[in-house]
């Protein structure tokens, strides 16, 4: 196989950087949806004990929205940084080009199904913000925007595995890595290891 | 047919290194077509993804996560793992004895067993590999380890089994500490057999006077402090384990405040890590219930546990094959989702069997435990792995003995309940 192999740090081309500007962006909203969480909560806590008075919004307004912002937007940025379990037993065996297409294959076809639940979801956020539908709480919350966060989040998870789908297809092309692909696991000689 | 075809595309995406999360989701998304047609799957896929992060009591997973991130920043988890080594590290493998005992700690303040392995995994194997160990003995009791987290309370899995199976939670988590107990002195009598078999594998450590031991204990009260934090707070019904599970994040982030660690930088890594790994957890949890949802469309947990009522035999028997099927669950499936998916069809069995609910609850705790070191789907080797950038083959096999160990350990805990049920009884 032609060329060097690309991993999970620089971008392979153009359009890889671009994604993963906004990659980054939409894990900046996910960490500030996590550290939103952990204030919110010990402010809870603390306001029933020290002043018997709970906030009455916390509940909604983490499950509603909160989790799925931690969660969805940081979906393909953790993509993009192979940080999605995978089993590395096998792949590495496989000549590149039969890895190379099977990769394609398979980001093929997740991104289809990550493309149904991207419709899925824009039609359900589009309903309900057409329909002003909100939860039956203290806080009547609008739900528009949970389905949003998700239609965001698996938008840009589906630009990722389609990008991936198509290069690993020119990779298996072309025989060159045109790809990021995981770091090769360290070996018995080289016991630096690298926490992230 | 539609099964095997399911089947087959889930084991060649996962032999194709696509992440197991995407391979779970195609895999059901497919099963559920050919079962159904394009209606059934988009019913499915209209509530499933939204479903999974939709919840108050998943906060659990990115504050535990978060707390353990930063744990590491402190140093706490250094000074915890250095203190063990004080106290045992002399002794041959006495570094990964104090990895497993820094594991028990570690799991009383956490009920995360992925969060476990990152943690053990940033600091003790960098040392054990310092000191010469062999990488695959250090890697393996680091990943064994980590699912101490799993029993000693807080554990989250406990937690959601109580929730399930509708049991006091507070008996499930008095329930899990002896056999926590027992686990922890399982994995170390197993590095003291693996060091006896292969001495070259362990090196001895350095002896420590009792002044230095004494005051190895000064630098473990952050430690004292988050244990208070979250399983203080939950005993004493302060907070609930979700709030908990904040209250110790936000108390681990002023101890590293107050070790003069936390920097915006630090900060900032410590929280993206976090959302990634609790990103790929959900993922995998989004995509086991796409594929839970096609196995019980499919009737195949039903039709395996009228299999095991239509057989004629003892209840122990009827007991050993439910864990078998727990152990074998456990190597593909990811274990809240085998939980989600199981309990509401074995529980009831076990009722009708006249076994005790806690017991049972603590008992495919811990068969699940060996699913998280167990192939393909290990996840607590896949952490390992991912902190270690070390081969998987390589991690698998060290863990191959604490697995039959393991199992050694479950014989024991499925023969005597009086381990599991002993403390739970002397609560009022």
């Amino acid at each position: 196989m032609g060329g060097g192999t690309l991993t999970g740090g620089p971008a392979a081309n153009g359009f890889s950087r671009w994604l993963a500007r906004v990659e980054t962006g939409l894990v900046a909203l996910s960490t500030l949806a996590m550290a939103a969480i952990m204030c919110i909560v010990v402010v809870d806590v603390l306001m029933r004990y020290a002043f018997a008075a709970p906030l009455a919004w916390s509940y909604d307004l983490i499950g509603l929205y909160l989790v799925s912002a931690v969660f969805f937007l940081a979906l393909p940025d953790t993509m993009h940084h192979h940080g999605h379990i995978a089993l590395d037993v096998f792949a590495p065996m496989m000549p590149a080009k039969l890895r190379h297409t099977l990769q394609s294959l398979g980001y093929g076809v997740s991104s289809a199904l990550i493309a149904a639940i991207t419709w899925l979801e824009f039609q359900q956020a589009e309903t309900a913000f057409l329909a002003d539908q909100r939860i039956a709480s203290v806080i009547p919350w609008p739900t528009w925007i949970a389905h949003a966060v998700l239609t965001v989040g698996m938008a840009v998870l589906f630009l990722r595995c389609g990008y991936r789908a198509v290069f690993h297809l020119a990779s298996a092309i072309t025989g060159r890595d045109l790809v990021e692909v995981p770091p090769p696991p360290i070996t018995e000689d080289n016991t630096a290891w690298r926490a992230e | 047919m539609t099964v095997t075809i399911a089947l087959l595309v889930l084991v060649a995406m996962l032999v194709a290194g696509l992440p197991v999360a995407l391979a779970m989701g195609v895999s059901g998304a497919v099963g559920l077509y050919l079962f159904g047609g394009w209606p059934i799957l988009q019913g499915i896929l209209k509530t499933t993804a939204l479903s999974t992060a939709n919840g108050y009591e998943i906060i659990t997973i990115p504050m535990f996560i978060l707390m353990a991130e930063f744990v590491i920043i402190s140093g706490v988890a250094n000074d915890l793992f250095r203190a063990a080594t004080i106290w045992v590290g002399r002794v041959r493998g006495g570094v990964a004895m104090a990895t497993v005992l820094a594991g028990a700690g570690f799991g009383a303040i956490s009920g995360s067993s992925t969060a476990a392995a990152a943690t053990l995994a940033s600091t003790s194997i960098p040392a054990m590999l310092k000191e010469g160990y062999e990488p695959k003995l250090a890697c393996g009791v680091v990943a064994i380890s980590g699912t101490l987290a799993m029993l000693i309370p807080p554990s989250i899995a406990l937690i959601l089994y109580g929730i399930i199976a509708d049991i006091p939670i507070g008996q499930l988590l008095m329930g899990g500490v002896l056999p926590g107990l027992l686990v922890t002195a399982t994995i170390m009598l197993t590095i003291v057999f693996l060091v006896w078999r292969d001495p070259d594998a362990a090196p001895a450590g350095r002896s420590y006077g009792f002044a230095e031991k004494f005051a190895s204990l000064k630098r473990v009260w952050p430690v004292v402090l988050l244990f208070t934090a979250v399983t203080g707070t939950i005993y004493s019904g302060i907070a609930t384990p979700t709030e908990a599970s904040g209250i110790g994040a936000f108390a681990a982030m002023l101890i590293a405040a107050w070790e003069r660690q936390l920097t915006l930088t630090k900060a900032w890594r410590a929280m993206r890590s976090a959302a990634q790994t609790t990103c790929m957890i959900l993922f995998i949890i989004l995509g086991a219930h796409i594929f839970g949802y096609f196995f019980t469309l499919t009737r195949v947990t039903n039709d395996m546990t009228a299999w095991v009522e239509g057989l004629e035999m003892s209840r122990w028997m009827i007991l050993v094959v439910i864990l078998l099927g727990y152990l074998v669950l456990g190597f593909f499936m990811d274990q809240i989702a085998i939980l989600i998916l199981t309990v509401p069809v074995t529980l009831p069995l076990i009722l009708q069997l006249q076994f005790d609910p806690v017991w049972f609850g603590v008992l495919i705790v811990v068969t699940a435990e060996v699913g998280m070191v167990t192939p393909p789907l290990g996840m607590n080797v896949f952490v390992v792995a991912r902190y270690t950038r070390r081969p998987l083959g390589e991690l698998f096999s060290g863990v191959i003995p604490h697995v039959w160990a393991h199992l050694i350990a479950i014989a024991i805990l499925a023969a005597f309940p009086a381990i599991t049920l002993w403390l739970p009884s002397t609560m009022r």
